[in-house]
């Protein structure tokens, strides 16, 4: 399970000596997202999903003073960040293919010694997996960007640029599918959905 | 029976809070869907070594950053940064000016200042740096550091005025954009120094040169009354505003059309 530790209250004067340049502000502001935005790059199949994921925090310390508004419109703002340097980070990989992704990021999450692991059995792990890799691109951001990121429909749409009515249309297709799938369902018929 | 799927199933199922909820559970095993995802990528916690390694890019992002401001100069209001900038900017050129620094600029400044009483090495016309009897380069070379000295007892003097205008501004809280060289200085500060002042011929008027014959070809004089903010003293540096507002601010993203 990812770790969630909003700030809270003490947000705001968190992120006003972030822009002073107080490390320990941004110690704060790394520990409350850094589980989170590690878990969507990886999900999202990322080949260096820490590499990716402490450039999204390197550009969120070089923009800092560009942000304006509340924690739950921060954290938004760092999933677009995150989104857009993975979709950069699998474009740039894409036009030069390096070792496949999988199974680097299968030994990561195996590695011993991974005392606070939280990994459900592997049978169930890798069935999930599989589901959500069979979704469509666009399917498979929406989900995981509303998971891990913990997005509304219209800050999705925002990171995607999309409507929201195409993102409430892929959400639902993408969890029609996920059902199908986990409960082996007859497609004809059996969801119907408003 | 026909499953419905409703938004508010759908956020409900995506932001976690579903698992256990019975009308989520006749959906099937999407309940616990969010839950699943999470743990099927592991513990997603950084490991130590990880987070070390990108903390200390931040830290060292924070040190370089152009977002960075740091230093009581950079923090106060723009009209003084303004000031001080325009300020260090005048002290550099004339200073480089004095010395013969200038490389290919140097004709165009010599001549320009000239117009203002300041003679500076390089001036259009002059045969050579050293003047018209003196051996190549000595006179200049003379010359070339009381001009120096006169450009740093004046830059100093434009320093120390123009920090007393800024303390006055920001002590009386004028904060507002742009600065006004045309202004009148607050009280206390004194009149607006001018590189004049810094001369010490007897006839403040007469161009310093190394020939003792007087006018240098295509000089005019020019006397005290006249505008003391000559390009030297950056009319056309003071001038220029610096644009530099309010900073943006805006949320990222685009157009909220939720």
């Amino acid at each position: 399970m990812t770790s969630k530790a909003p700030v809270g209250e003490q947000f705001v004067s968190v992120l006003d000596a972030a822009r002073s340049g107080a490390d320990w502000a941004w110690h704060v502001l790394y520990e409350s997202l850094a589980p989170s935005v590690l878990g969507y790059v990886r999900a999202r199949g990322a080949p260096d999903p820490e590499g990716v994921c402490g450039e999204v925090f390197c550009q969120l310390v070089r923009d800092i003073d560009r942000f304006e508004g509340d924690e739950a419109g921060f954290r938004s703002w760092v999933f677009v960040m995150a989104h857009h340097r993975l979709l950069d980070d699998l474009r740039r990989r894409s036009r030069r293919p390096e070792a496949p992704a999988d199974p680097e990021v299968m030994s990561e999450l195996e590695a011993p010694g991974s005392v606070e692991s939280d990994v459900v059995d592997s049978y169930e792990a890798a069935e999930i997996r599989r589901i959500i890799d069979d979704l469509t691109s666009a399917q498979r951001d929406v989900l995981l960007l509303r998971i891990y990121g913990e997005l509304t429909v219209e800050e999705t749409a925002r990171a995607m640029r999309r409507r929201p009515g195409a993102v409430k249309a892929l959400q639902r297709r993408a969890l029609e599918a996920v059902r199908r799938r986990l409960d082996r369902r007859n497609p004809a018929g059996d969801l119907v959905s408003n | 029976m026909r499953d419905r799927l409703t938004p508010e199933d759908i956020d409900r199922i995506l932001s976690g809070s579903a698992e256990g909820d019975a009308r989520i559970g006749s959906l099937g095993s999407l309940g616990s869907f969010a839950r699943r995802v999470r743990g099927a990528w592991g513990a997603a916690e950084p490991s130590l070594e990880v987070r070390d390694r990108h903390l200390r890019a931040m830290v060292q992002a924070v040190g370089t950053g152009p977002s960075r401001v740091r230093g009581p100069i950079l923090a106060r209001p723009s009209r003084v940064r303004t000031a001080v900038a325009t300020t260090c900017f005048v002290a550099a050129g004339a200073a480089l000016a004095a010395a013969g620094s200038l490389g290919p600029a140097q004709h165009f400044v010599a001549d320009t200042v000239g117009q203002v009483g300041l003679d500076l090495p390089g001036r259009s016309g002059e045969p050579a740096a050293g003047g018209h009897d003196a051996p190549q380069g000595e006179a200049g070379k003379v010359r070339a550091a009381e001009n120096r000295q006169d450009a740093l007892e004046f830059t100093d003097a434009k320093k120390e005025w123009t920090a007393c205008v800024a303390e006055k501004a920001e002590a009386n809280g004028d904060d507002d954009d742009g600065f006004d060289p045309e202004a009148d200085p607050p009280e206390g500060c004194g009149p607006k120094p001018g590189p004049l002042q810094f001369r010490d011929d007897v006839t403040a008027n007469a161009p310093r040169t190394a020939n003792p014959a007087g006018k240098i070809p295509g000089a005019e004089d020019v006397g005290e009354d006249d505008d003391e903010d000559g390009p030297l003293t950056g009319q056309g540096a003071e001038g220029q505003q610096n644009g530099e507002g309010k900073r943006g601010r805006g949320r990222q993203g685009g157009d909220d059309d939720g």
